[in-house]
């Protein structure tokens, strides 16, 4: 739905542009997901903010809506320079210094190609760039800007609706294969950095939209991911004969996740169960206990369900509660690991 | 009577500008351009008599200050008429409620039919007044009728023949009513016809409601988890602060007591982080739902002030749907008994008109003897009462306008006992030779010599009256004069 309202936003410009924006910003909080701390988007002055312990990565988004435009390179370049000097100003601890594009070539408002700036996706350093494109950048600057922190980053963003976000896509892939052990994720996870993004932003007037989120609730989305389905029906069938998972799975959904979601029952369930795991002494046993520890205790739960009557359905929803929330402790702690949330 | 002299000033300006200034039998307002204000003068000059005649265009009687010399059987009358005040030898008249006061002094008769229809008889306007034959609009409010006017010729006042003509008045009202009404009726048949009632006049507005429900049907679900996800995350913390204030403690390995909080609780900042994650998402959801709903909401009201017009018009229409229906073939049947009526009761005034009326003939003999003079071909039969002027071509037309005018005033002069004068707009307009006009104007002076003549033309007509005052228009007229003007004029302006 976040994707529909982006889409429907694209009508104006300042509407591709903060769409742009959020996919720049994705894609520098993936770059640095380890360390940031938080994501502030500020569309107002196209800035991008992202915290990291050693100081601040601030970052400059401007794009096009055509591909192959050049005519306002230069403009553009001027403009993200000139805010870039402010934030140093500003901030003499300033970790790097972004310029993010989906212009090509970021450097020229010529139409004639350079060999040089030939591929989307690709990101510079100051010192890698061309003795002129150096040149026109001081030029631009004031002799303390720092261009060895200076970097300029080039993203494929073109197209209708999501389709503006396949460069992004692929690494949003990579990151949904690490943390959540599914590339297929990828789509969900845009969506909803999307509405969380625009949600956050959609207070102030829609010119001016921004938002600051600390790394727990910039990352939200990932751990909705991780927990957002039953376990799924090749486990539940390794632990019950019950035919009907999608039965179980749709109708009891709600309760599963309130069991999940309670400390007590979820604790008692995972506490018992981690502990006889880690008296486990081989890895291959310990990797196929869950469905040894489902079939032997779901008994030692049945009480929390007693308002199923049929006793198989019950059996197969304590069950399919109880190996839920062990695959999901162990996705949950897949995404920490991988974000060091 | 004559007009011997007529003078005029704008309100505000400086001067006042003397246009008849001598006796004279005939004066030609003379252009050879349009557009000069020959037609302006002549309804000036019939405004200063009393009448109501419409402003032009450019020029507000109301703005000027007239004054006019009148001679009427030896009576000189002075009169000056500024908007609603007239003065006739320094007696003041209110216009219009004492119009037929003063249209009774100046014309010399109380009799109210001939009153009305003076200016019909003497007034050639050059729009409608060359196609005025016997009945219809003069100018403004001004009408005339030939029935009328042949029953105050003939002082018929008696009650029957008013009571006649006030029936056939309220007649007519009636069948105006009712010519509406059928109109009424025809529409309404059409209205049943094409609704019942497939008109659609809220469509965008449905569709936006429609857009609506399954975003609400959506909040209602996000609204009715993040409710459920509150309920869990209030309890996990009740339960927390429960061990917390317990003071449980647990052995360490080495032995020493560890107080149990929240934050060495095995799973807990596991559970609460996801649950906080959960919350924050169906709180975006939630925000995002709600900005959709309030953007449509708001389109709705935009939309709405703007159905209003259109929605009191389909209103409107509703109801004169559903409004019992009125029977167009009843309406027409009850339109054609008044016709039928107005008609009989016209026939009996008709009737009641030509009964021992000696000015029936007058007028007749008089016409008779100028279709002879001006070749109106035998087949169109002289009828004082038609109705019917459209068989008439326009150069036919225009020449027995003419006769039948020149009728009138004869006759209407005999009975009041003085050579009115004629007021002659255009005498060569539409289709008309100018040796028609030439020898329409040779009759006039001929046979109409003791009646004053007022034309307005492009031509100064000199071949027939070679002694006409001749008053040539520049088109400045009416314009009001500045102090400097004035002053030029007057040779004080030094060089």
């Amino acid at each position: 739905m976040a994707e529909k309202e982006l889409i429907n936003r694209n009508a104006s410009p300042s509407a591709y542009g903060w769409a742009f924006q959020v996919g720049a910003g994705i894609k520098l909080m993936l770059d640095n997901v380890l360390r940031f701390t938080s994501l502030k988007l500020e569309g107002k002055d196209d800035d991008i903010e992202i915290s990291l312990p050693e100081g601040k990565i601030y970052a400059q988004a401007k794009s096009v809506f055509q591909m192959g435009d050049q005519s306002s390179a230069g403009e553009k370049l001027k403009d993200a320079l000139k805010t870039l000097s402010d934030d140093v100003t500003k901030d003499n601890n300033a970790f790097k210094l972004i310029y993010i594009t989906n212009i090509l070539n970021p450097f020229s408002s010529s139409k004639k190609k350079n060999p040089y700036y030939q591929s989307y996706d690709t990101s510079y350093d100051y010192s890698t760039l061309l003795p002129k494109d150096k040149e026109k950048i001081k030029k631009l600057v004031g002799e303390d800007f720092p261009v060895e922190q200076f970097q300029v980053h080039v993203v494929r963003f073109f197209g209708e609706g999501k389709n503006k976000f396949d460069g992004i896509k692929e690494q949003i892939k990579t990151f949904a294969r690490d943390a959540l052990g599914d590339t297929s994720y990828s789509d969900l996870l845009l969506d909803k950095w999307c509405t969380l993004f625009l949600a956050n932003a959609a207070d102030v007037p829609t010119e001016k939209l921004s938002f600051d989120l600390d790394k727990k609730h910039a990352l939200a989305p990932v751990i909705v991911l991780a927990i957002n389905n039953p376990a799924p029906i090749d486990e539940f069938q390794k632990v019950c004969n019950y035919d009907d998972y999608e039965e179980v799975a749709e109708n009891y959904k709600s309760l599963i996740n309130q069991r999940a979601e309670e400390y007590d029952f979820s604790t008692a369930l995972l506490g018992d169960y981690t502990s006889q795991k880690n008296q486990i002494p081989t890895f291959q046993e310990s990797s196929s206990f869950k469905y040894k520890y489902v079939s032997e205790h779901w008994k030692d739960y049945e009480g929390y369900f007693s308002e199923i009557d049929n006793a198989e359905k019950r059996e197969a929803v304590v069950k399919l509660t109880l190996l839920t929330i062990i695959i999901r402790a162990a996705k949950l702690q897949k995404v920490k690991r991988v974000t060091n949330l | 009577m004559r007009i011997l002299e007529f003078k005029f000033q704008h309100k505000l300006s400086y001067s006042e500008k003397c246009v008849i200034n001598k006796d004279s039998q005939v004066h030609v307002f003379y252009s050879t351009t349009n557009s000069t204000g020959k037609t302006t003068l002549m309804r000036a000059i019939l405004y200063s008599l009393g009448f109501n005649i419409p402003d032009t265009e450019l020029v507000k009687f109301g703005n000027y200050e007239f004054n006019l010399k009148l001679s009427v059987k030896e009576k000189i009358f002075n009169i000056y008429r500024q908007g609603a005040l007239m003065k006739v030898n320094d007696i003041e008249y209110d216009l219009p409620a004492e119009e037929f006061a003063v249209r009774a002094l100046l014309f010399n008769t109380s009799n109210y039919d001939l009153l009305n229809n003076i200016l019909g008889a003497i007034y050639f306007d050059q729009e409608k007044g060359w196609t005025l034959l016997n009945r219809g609009n003069i100018i403004g409010i001004n009408r005339f009728k030939i029935e009328n006017f042949l029953r105050g010729l003939n002082d018929d006042t008696s009650d029957e023949s008013y009571k006649l003509d006030a029936e056939i008045k309220a007649l007519d009202k009636k069948i105006a009513q009712y010519n509406l009404m059928l109109d009424v009726a025809e529409y309404q048949a059409e209205v049943n016809q094409n609704v019942n009632h497939d008109l659609s006049y809220n469509t965008f507005d449905e569709e936006l409601e429609n857009d609506l429900i399954p975003i609400r049907q959506q909040l209602k679900i996000v609204e009715n988890e993040l409710s459920l996800i509150n309920d869990v995350i209030r309890n996990n913390k009740n339960f927390i602060n429960f061990i917390e204030q317990k003071k449980i403690f647990v052995l360490s390995q080495d032995g020493s007591p560890i107080r149990v909080t929240r934050h060495n609780l095995f799973n807990y900042e596991m559970i609460s982080d996801s649950n906080e994650a959960r919350k924050s998402l169906l709180i975006a959801e939630r925000n995002l739902l709600k900005n959709r709903i309030a953007k449509i909401e708001a389109m709705r009201e935009k939309q709405l002030t703007l159905d209003t017009l259109p929605s009191v018009e389909a209103q409107l229409v509703q109801r004169l749907a559903s409004m019992k229906s009125i029977g167009a073939i009843e309406v027409k049947a009850i339109l054609d008994g008044l016709k039928k009526e107005r008609e009989k009761l016209s026939n009996s005034l008709l009737q009641m008109t030509k009964h021992n009326n000696v000015w029936i003939d007058e007028v007749c003999k008089t016409i008779s003897k100028y279709v002879l003079e001006l070749n109106i071909p035998q087949k169109y039969k002289i009828d004082l009462f038609t109705h019917n002027l459209k068989s008439k071509t326009g150069a036919i037309l225009h020449k027995l306008v003419f006769i039948y005018k020149l009728a009138y005033i004869k006759a209407l002069s005999k009975k009041l006992g003085y050579p009115l004068p004629i007021f002659c707009d255009s005498p060569n307009g539409r289709e008309v030779e100018r040796s028609t006009v030439d020898q329409m104007l040779t009759i006039l002076k001929r046979d109409f010599s003791e009646h004053q003549l007022i034309i307005a033309s492009i031509y100064n007509y000199k071949n027939i009256f070679a002694s006409a005052n001749i008053i040539t228009l520049n088109g400045k007229l009416f314009d009001q004069d500045n102090l400097f003007d004035y002053m030029k004029k007057n040779n004080k302006l030094e060089e």
